[in-house]
């Protein structure tokens, strides 16, 4: 009975279709998702304030440990896959990816929004935005704010402000200060009609404030070695 | 008559089993021809990028005759090749241009690295970035066409849906092997 027993268990493990290693990819714990642990709380808020200005599109942030042996853009597609980034339908999710192991850096593109923020663009933003604080010193903080700036500025419908663009302090000083009361009337709009609120981003007490809408993506974008 | 009504039912059973076998192939191939479309349009998204391309590079590298030659006499070879799923021959020829085409590009890039005020203009930055967002593209929509023939080979080829191929005619598809799916999308450094 024994054997028998062990020949039917021996039978299902070899009937079992043995499954390709799978690549790892790090849970969507919210729209910015440093796994690398290399953003300071401070740089992980103001992060999380510049996306939260948008809520139409789903724009996310992934500083990863590294790329599982992937090519980034492979791995940023499929990862921006993985966490259904982008409504469904409207296809608007954008993925900025940082693996500072791998020394990379690229922004995955959704298929709706790939007029709006076409390769070009999103490579331009790349070398004079992210890539720059990086190579000088490895600055990631600076470089994800840059570019997800840039990125935000571009979704707003507003012009990047790329390289020929020079702000004075004082600019400066009024659009933080414009910034900071805009996103002050979201937080406390958004608190009142909390509750009975259609906001796509369920906020919550527990942990996975961030769920993806099931966008597609297609490989629009840009990304490369720093 | 009693033994009618087993047979009946049986048969209507088998009846609907054999057109929900049929019409989830169909609906299978239809996910294969879109798949199939989207790697066409990127390919030909590819090689509406190659004039501007050409002309950009022609400015500042007028020398590289040769390999600007090639660039336009591989896209003018993958324009003529026309493909229809059910022709192995086609696909294979399709993608050997599209591959005469990829090899030629690559080394109108390369070139490219020699002349740094090309390098710099930023007309040709763009086109680079579209250039390689588009293999990346091509990439992407290879590898999801190769999962979704994948798929629907493997119910052509096995029980039932053998017999649900036979009923509506369709067959197996031509897909990319595994050497050529080896080629990855491009990584530049910045």
């Amino acid at each position: 009975m024994k054997k028998i027993l062990l020949a039917f268990i021996l039978f299902c493990i070899f009937m079992t279709p043995v499954r390709a290693a799978e690549t790892d990819y790090p849970p969507l714990t919210g729209q910015v998702v440093d796994e690398a642990g290399v953003l300071t709380p401070q740089q992980k808020s103001q992060l999380l304030q510049l996306l939260a200005a948008d809520k139409n599109n789903q724009v996310a942030v992934a500083v990863v440990k590294d790329l599982r042996g992937r090519n980034g853009r492979e791995y940023g597609i499929e990862l921006a896959r993985r966490w259904q980034l982008g409504q469904k339908g409207k296809d608007n999710g954008v993925l900025i990816l940082l693996s500072p192991k791998d020394r990379y850096a690229g922004i995955e593109v959704g298929y709706g929004l790939e007029d709006i923020l076409p390769d070009s663009l999103t490579g331009r933003i790349l070398r004079q935005e992210v890539f720059p604080p990086l190579q000088r010193n490895l600055d990631y903080g600076t470089a994800l704010l840059n570019g997800t700036k840039a990125v935000m500025t571009v979704l707003a419908g507003g012009e990047p402000g790329l390289a020929n663009e020079e702000a004075s302090p004082l600019e400066d000083a009024a659009s933080t200060l414009l910034t900071l009361l805009m996103i002050y009337l979201i937080l406390s709009g958004r608190g009142r009609f909390l509750g009975g609120g259609r906001s796509f981003f369920r906020r919550g007490g527990g942990g996975g404030g961030f769920r993806g809408g099931g966008g597609s993506f297609g490989g629009g974008g840009a990304g490369g070695r720093f | 008559m009693k033994i009618l009504i087993p047979i009946v039912i049986i048969a209507v059973l088998l009846g609907i089993w054999g057109v929900n076998g049929v019409n989830g192939l169909v609906r299978q191939d239809e996910d294969v021809n879109a798949a199939w479309a989207q790697v066409q349009n990127q390919y030909q998204r590819r090689m509406d990028l190659i004039p501007n391309l050409v002309s950009t590079v022609k400015g500042y590298a007028s020398h590289e005759k040769e390999t600007l030659q090639a660039v336009i006499e591989a896209r003018a070879n993958a324009t003529k090749v026309s493909v229809n799923l059910d022709n192995a021959k086609q696909f294979q020829e399709y993608m050997n241009a599209q591959s005469g085409l990829s090899s030629a590009l690559s080394r109108l890039l390369a070139v490219s690295e020699r002349y740094p005020d090309l390098k710099a203009n930023q007309n040709f930055l763009a086109l680079q970035n579209q250039l390689e967002g588009t293999e990346n593209r091509i990439a992407v929509a290879r590898k999801d066409y190769i999962a979704v023939v994948r798929h629907f080979n493997q119910q052509v080829r096995t029980f039932p849906g053998v017999l649900w191929a036979m009923i509506s005619g369709l067959g197996a598809k031509p897909t990319f092997d595994a050497a050529q799916d080896a080629q990855k999308a491009p990584i530049v450094a910045f």
